[in-house]
């Protein structure tokens, strides 16, 4: 993994390739598992384009040397992933094992200088929001949001009887509302896409945590336009009532990847501080 | 001391090898379970009685379990 040897890129990236085959197959069960769920559920989809920010992140947010102590971090987050792993697995619960992938990633990252620790910690938005997470305060938060969705001219809200959900009254039927609709995954997605704007735009780590907030504060408007928008549609019957579900599932998602890859037109600020182009002129060499 | 070399074949290996046994590990037989004891279930208890119930398909399906028992 070393950075600038003298043998030249090729030679490194031969040498490294084993290496990186045999993460890929050491880590084949967890990574299968994750591309299941992803295919099997839309909302998880919005973690696709993570994989391509923390690689312009890294670009932009390359240290000059590895941390003295990285490489012994890297070796027992690895060793630690791996074990996690084995014991998720033996304990049938494998899903759990990806925090451990994710965790070696990030410390991957920056304990052997590939990114700084900004980057290293958008790399733990690879993983798609926990079911867990998504239903905990299910129904509350997403009935909540469809009351205020429904104060819209025009939209109501069900009065749910027996087993049935909370649902949006439309003049056309009823939306169901789900656990997805309390918006805990756009609320993610944005917070991730607002901490990677901030990175690529040479922020420090305060200001990515302060963008991360700020995206996940604006999932809430955001969901409830949504809500309004999509209401509004099949009341006035230009959207046939059963699209609107798969609609919700996926206006998250699709939200958060164009939202991503709209990043890609920012120009990142290398080295993670903001341009002062006086001191630049000053560091380089006569 | 081991060679750079020698480091590199020793942590692909392990790697390969942790790889192998997570996959034996998920591949591994589940047990079995036996239907026959949730047939043998008693149909008559404290003097209440009970009777068979035909499953709905579409529950059953969403259930997914190896046996189901429907009675009332």
């Amino acid at each position: 993994m070393a950075a600038g040897s003298s043998d030249g890129p090729s030679a490194s990236l031969r040498r490294s390739l084993p290496l990186g085959l045999a993460l890929l197959i050491a880590f084949s069960p967890v990574l299968i598992d994750l591309g299941r769920h992803i295919v099997a559920t839309p909302w998880a989809r919005g973690a696709l384009v993570f994989p391509w920010l923390v690689f312009l992140a890294a670009r932009a947010d390359r240290p000059d040397r590895p941390p003295a102590s990285g490489r012994r971090w890297v070796a027992l987050a690895l060793g630690a992933a791996l074990v996690f792993q084995l014991l998720a697995i033996g304990g049938d619960a494998i899903r759990i094992a990806r925090v451990g992938v994710a965790a070696a990633v990030a410390i991957g990252l920056w304990g052997s200088g590939l990114a700084g620790p900004r980057t290293a910690l958008l790399a733990l938005w690879l993983l798609p929001v926990p079911s867990f997470a998504v239903e905990a305060l299910s129904p509350g938060l997403e009935t909540a949001k469809g009351r205020l969705a429904a104060l819209w001219p025009g939209l109501g809200m069900s009065d749910p009887v027996g087993l049935s959900g909370p649902a949006l009254v439309t003049g056309q039927g009823a939306i169901a509302l789900t656990p997805l609709e309390g918006g805990v995954v756009l609320a993610a997605g944005l917070a991730g896409l607002l901490w990677a704007r901030a990175l690529l735009r040479g922020g420090s780590l305060g200001r990515c945590s302060a963008g991360a907030v700020i995206g996940a504060v604006m999932a809430i408007p955001l969901q409830i336009v949504v809500l309004v928008a999509l209401g509004q549609g099949v009341s006035s019957g230009w959207l046939p009532l059963d699209l609107a579900r798969p609609m919700l599932d996926l206006a998250g998602p699709l939200l958060v990847v164009a939202g991503g890859l709209g990043l890609t037109l920012l120009r990142p600020v290398h080295g993670g501080r903001t341009e002062r182009p006086a001191a630049r002129r000053r560091s380089v060499p006569c | 001391m081991l060679s750079r070399r020698s480091e590199s074949a020793l942590l692909i290996a392990v790697l390969a090898g942790v790889g192998a046994l997570s996959w034996s590990l998920l591949l591994r037989p589940v047990t079995d379970s036996d239907p026959t004891r949730f047939a043998a279930l008693p149909g008559t208890l404290n003097g209440w009685e009970s009777i068979e119930l035909e499953i709905d398909e579409s529950v059953s399906e969403m259930l997914a379990a190896d046996q189901n028992v429907q009675r009332a």
